[in-house]
Formats: structure tokens, sequence, C-alpha cells
């Protein structure tokens, strides 16, 4: 049977599915076909797996037995390599975990799994999730598949290209700074980055504590809600997991108000992607939505303020990889060199930057001036959003200031890297949920590359999100 | 900005090897960092707390129970360590 996957959403697939149009077996494998086909070129997947079709089946079986299909039977999904399913590797595509196999689902995988969902594979992305361009992973990089010579932005890097290029219908990232939405808008896909404790983390391989959440990447607004509605929840291994309550939409009897910070649109930002939002902009006034500029006033401070604090978490979490319990692991003469070549053997050179970063900012004489001066400044933007909300039921920025950059265009400069968080970063100081939704092209070269619109809510406003990033892609679809 | 010395000190405590090409690479990007976020030296902070975590700060607690069978994952956890004896991670002698 021919599936047109362009078209393709999870509720499509659902209803197809259960009308009995398509079995799941024949949805996998038009998506195995794809990979088979563009993996070679785009390197999103480091490994498709080989029960896929056999889970299919078996999903088809019960469906012929007269078990009413679930939520996703079918559904193929791509998983980022540093989320753990049972029996298969997750190596954060770092060389240090290159043959680790997970001994656990985490809960995502669970409530997926539950759901009918199949795995395809485990993705590309930047070492432990520590990048914007997925060019730090330990096998290759990912490419974008809008311009090969470019790239998908990061870290999720591999999640996106599978998602825009038709190598699966739906993927999980993690999001610890922008690792979601910034490659969604490369990528020009959907990215959501749930309210911190929204979903649990459970089985997440830790990059930054205070800050990492898992989230979907999807083709549709409304996949990314279908999605985020089966993996939310408090989870008994997640202890900053939290229930989460229907939330009565504030703006029942009004059109919403989007909050524009002037902050955001000052200098440093690519023309055509401050044409894109500005357009959009113009599309929600013509549409009856308020229009309302805010200000961040300490925004000029939260990646700074980012840049401290994560290090530090990182230097803490991966203190556990020493070559003792599972890894790659490198033999010396005593116990210190083991680890000591077992570290610099096992992680990349971006990785071993930030565990050093973490472990000044860390150290006793630097402490007050660096790390816990930066934890008051969290309070300071986590104040400038509180406000901000008083007015305003969401916020709109681009999710990038540019749209993908050139491969080896940054890698060599870290703070250049780091600027393509400056939207994406203060959302995760804050713990707020965001979604990148495409606004439109940029064009470069003859080729067209997608420009992402990012949307902030109030903590656990995540259906507001939904709500208006569905204006958003009608809006992009229309001339008005 | 940092020195050699802070960087070969740094990298003891946490216990990563370097060359004399990356610790000087290291002390270039760093430096870079370092010089990136020295502008919260005038963030206004006075009477602020550390926020450690942005949602939620209460301690989570809950019934210690439901646990695993003993040894229900001991097999395939062992079966990832570099080096085991009996059932044990084996390491170098630490004294």
């Amino acid at each position: 049977m021919n599936i047109n996957l362009n078209d393709l959403t999870i509720k499509k697939a659902r209803e197809l599915i259960h009308k009995g149009g398509i079995s799941c077996r024949g949805l996998v494998s038009a998506y195995q076909e794809q990979i088979n086909k563009k993996n070679a070129g785009l390197n999103a997947y480091l490994e498709a797996f080989d029960d896929a079709l056999s889970i299919a089946e078996e999903e088809d079986e019960s469906i012929r037995a007269g078990i009413a299909p679930k939520p996703l039977s079918g559904v193929p999904f791509a998983i980022k390599d540093n989320i753990l399913i049972k029996g298969k590797i997750a190596s954060a595509a770092s060389k240090i975990l290159e043959n680790y196999k997970a001994v656990y689902d985490a809960t995502v995988i669970k409530r997926l799994r539950d759901a009918g969902a199949v795995f395809l594979g485990r993705t590309n992305m930047d070492e432990f999730a520590m990048g914007s361009s997925t060019e730090n992973s330990a096998f290759g990089g990912a490419k974008n598949p809008h311009d090969l010579s470019r790239v998908p932005g990061g870290s999720s890097g591999g999640s996106a290209a599978a998602v825009a290029d038709n190598l699966c219908l739906a993927a999980l990232g993690s999001d610890t700074a922008g690792s979601i939405r910034q490659p969604a808008s490369f990528c020009g896909t959907i990215g959501l980055k749930p309210t911190y404790g929204a979903v649990s983390r459970y089985g997440l391989i830790a990059m930054a504590s205070s800050f990492d959440q898992i989230g979907p990447i999807t083709r549709t607004v409304e996949d990314a809600e279908i999605i985020f509605n089966i993996i939310k929840g408090k989870d008994a291994f997640d202890s900053t997991s939290v229930e989460l309550k229907n939330q009565k939409p504030k703006t029942k009897n009004r059109k919403p108000i989007i909050g524009i910070p002037k902050e955001y649109f000052g200098e440093g930002i690519d023309k055509d992607v401050l044409v894109r939002i500005q357009e959009l902009i113009e599309k929600f006034k013509a549409r009856s939505f308020g229009i309302k500029e805010i200000s961040l006033p300490h925004a000029e401070y939260a990646l700074a303020c980012y840049y401290i604090i994560m290090p530090a978490e990182v230097s803490s979490n991966l203190a556990r990889f020493d070559g003792v319990k599972y890894g790659f692991k490198k033999e010396a003469e005593d116990l210190f060199k083991d680890y000591a070549l077992t570290r610099s053997g096992g992680f990349g050179k971006e990785v071993r930057q930030r565990i050093i970063l973490g472990a000044y900012v860390l150290s006793a004489g630097y402490y007050n001036a660096y790390y816990g001066k930066a934890q008051k400044i969290r309070a300071l933007i986590k104040k400038d959003f509180e406000n901000s909300f008083k007015n305003v039921d969401v916020i709109l920025t681009p999710t990038s200031p540019t749209p993908a950059f050139r491969t080896g265009e940054k890698i060599n400069d870290p703070v250049k890297m780091y600027l393509s968080d400056i939207f994406t970063a203060p959302v995760n100081l804050a713990g707020l949920p965001a979604i990148s939704v495409p606004a439109g092209f940029a064009e470069r070269e003859g080729k067209r590359l997608p420009v992402g619109a990012q949307l902030i809510a109030p903590w656990f406003y995540e259906d507001r999100l939904f709500e208006i990033g569905k204006e958003i892609e009608s809006a992009v679809n229309s001339n008005h | 900005m940092i020195s050699i010395k802070e960087i070969e000190k740094l990298a003891e405590l946490a216990r990563i090897d370097l060359n004399e090409k990356e610790k000087k690479h290291l002390q270039e990007n760093i430096g870079a960092i370092l010089d990136y976020v020295k502008k919260l030296k005038e963030a206004p902070v006075e009477n602020l707390e550390e926020l450690t975590r942005a949602v939620g700060n209460a301690n989570e607690m809950r019934e210690d129970n439901n646990s695993y069978k003993p040894g229900e994952f001991s097999e395939m956890i062992l079966n990832q360590a570099p080096s085991k004896e009996n059932g044990y991670l084996k390491v170098k002698k630490v004294i």
C-alpha cells in the first residue's frame, strides 16, 4: 500500500489503523524504507532497531483478535539516544557509553509502549546533550534535511532531522536550554519543552538535572499535544514530577494577549528571522489577538547565568562515569590513573570542557562569585516572567536568532555556539513550558531554511501553547 | 584569566587526563566563557535567595515499599561491569 508520509500525522495514522485502512506493520515498514534510503546521508539514527516490525505485527495481531487499538497503536517513534529503552544501547552519543545497554525502560518509554507506540531506533545527538548542532556526537554529526551542508541544530538534532525527513512519525528529545526547540526550529518541525516536572525524567541520562525535561518533536502541534498527554504526570520514580491539573483556559471569553519582549528583538538577530516573526505578529493582530510589548529586564544575564549553573550540575552528574560500574574502561597503573584515562578517553572535548568549567565555578574560592550569584540571578529571571504573565497569556519570540548554520561554522567558538540558545535558555532557568512552531523560511543560496517561532506559557499551561501554536500553524499557511 | 596551573588542578579534581595542547586549548576556551559570564558581576542581587530549582522546592517523600526483588537486576547490571569477580565489581587497590 502506498502511504503519503508527507501528509501523515499521528491523528491520521490512528484513524487509518482504527478503520483497518493500514496495518501497524505497513506503517512501520514504510518508515523503515525511508530510513534505509536516507539515513546514510543524514546520520539521524545511530541505530535502527531490528525488532520494530515484529512489535508492529504483535500490535496487528491483537487488533485482529478484536482488542481495541490503543491511542498510539503502530505509531513509529524515534528516541533520542539519552532515553533508556530496556535491552537497547543508550549511549548518549558518547564513547564512554558506546556499549551500555539499558536495564529498564524510562517512564516516558513505558508510557508510550503501553499506548502501543513502536520504537524505530535511537537518534543522534550532541554527546550527553551538550551542544547546539549535533556536531559533538562521538559518532559523527547529523545533517539538516533542508540543506545537507548545514547542521540540524542540537542537541536533539537526530530526532528533529528524522521527523522532518519522514524517518519517523514522531520523536522524543530532551531540552536543557533549547535542545528540543532549537533543532525543531532548524528542521521545520514542532518541538515542545514541557514545564519542569510535567514529564518524568526517570530513565533520562542526566545532564543538568534542574533544567532537563523530555518532550516530543512532531509534524503538527496536535501531535505534540497527543504525545504530551500520554507521557505527562506524576511518577513515583522522579520526585520532581507532578500531577497536572486540567488548566482552565483563562482566555475563554476573549482573544489571548501575546507578549513581545522588547529585549529579545535587539541586535544579533538574523534579518529574515526578524521579518518572519514580525509577519506573524501582524497576522495575530489581524486575527484580533492582543499584542503587548513587555520587558524582561534581566534577560541579558540569562545565558551567562545558565553557563555557570549548567556546568556545575554537569560536573556533578558526570562524576559517576568512572570505568568501574559500566561503560568504557582504560586500564592504567593505579586507580587514579584508571579514572583519569577512562574519563579523558571516554568523554569528548566539549564534555571535558564543561566538567572542568563546572569544577571551577564550584571550587571554594569562586563559589559565591559564580555559582551562588548565578542562582540568585535565576530568581530574578523567574521574577521577570512572573511579572510578565500578569499582563499577557503567552510570550512570543524567535526560537533561535538564526536559521540553521553551516557544519563547522561555530564549532571552534564556544561562546558563539552558546548564543544559539539565547532565547531558549531563559525558559529552562525559570522552568517554564515553551513550544517551537515553524513560522516560514529564510532563503540561503537557493535553499529554503526553516525559521521557528517560540511561544512561552506560564507554568503548567501547556494547553495554551497548543491552542495558540495551532493558530500559528493556520496563520503561516494562510495569507492573513 | 585562568592559569595552566589552575587547569591542571581542576583536571586532577575532575579525574580527567589532559595533554599539553588541550590544557592550552581549555585555558583559552574557559577564559572566553569566563569573560562572557563576567557581566553577572553587575547584576542586582541584594536580598535575593539562591534559587536551586525553578518549580517546586519541598522534599517529596514516598512510602518505602514496593521495592524490587533482591537480585532482580543484579545480573544485567553486573554484566556491564568492565571488571568483576564473584558478583562484586573489581577495582585496583586503593590503600
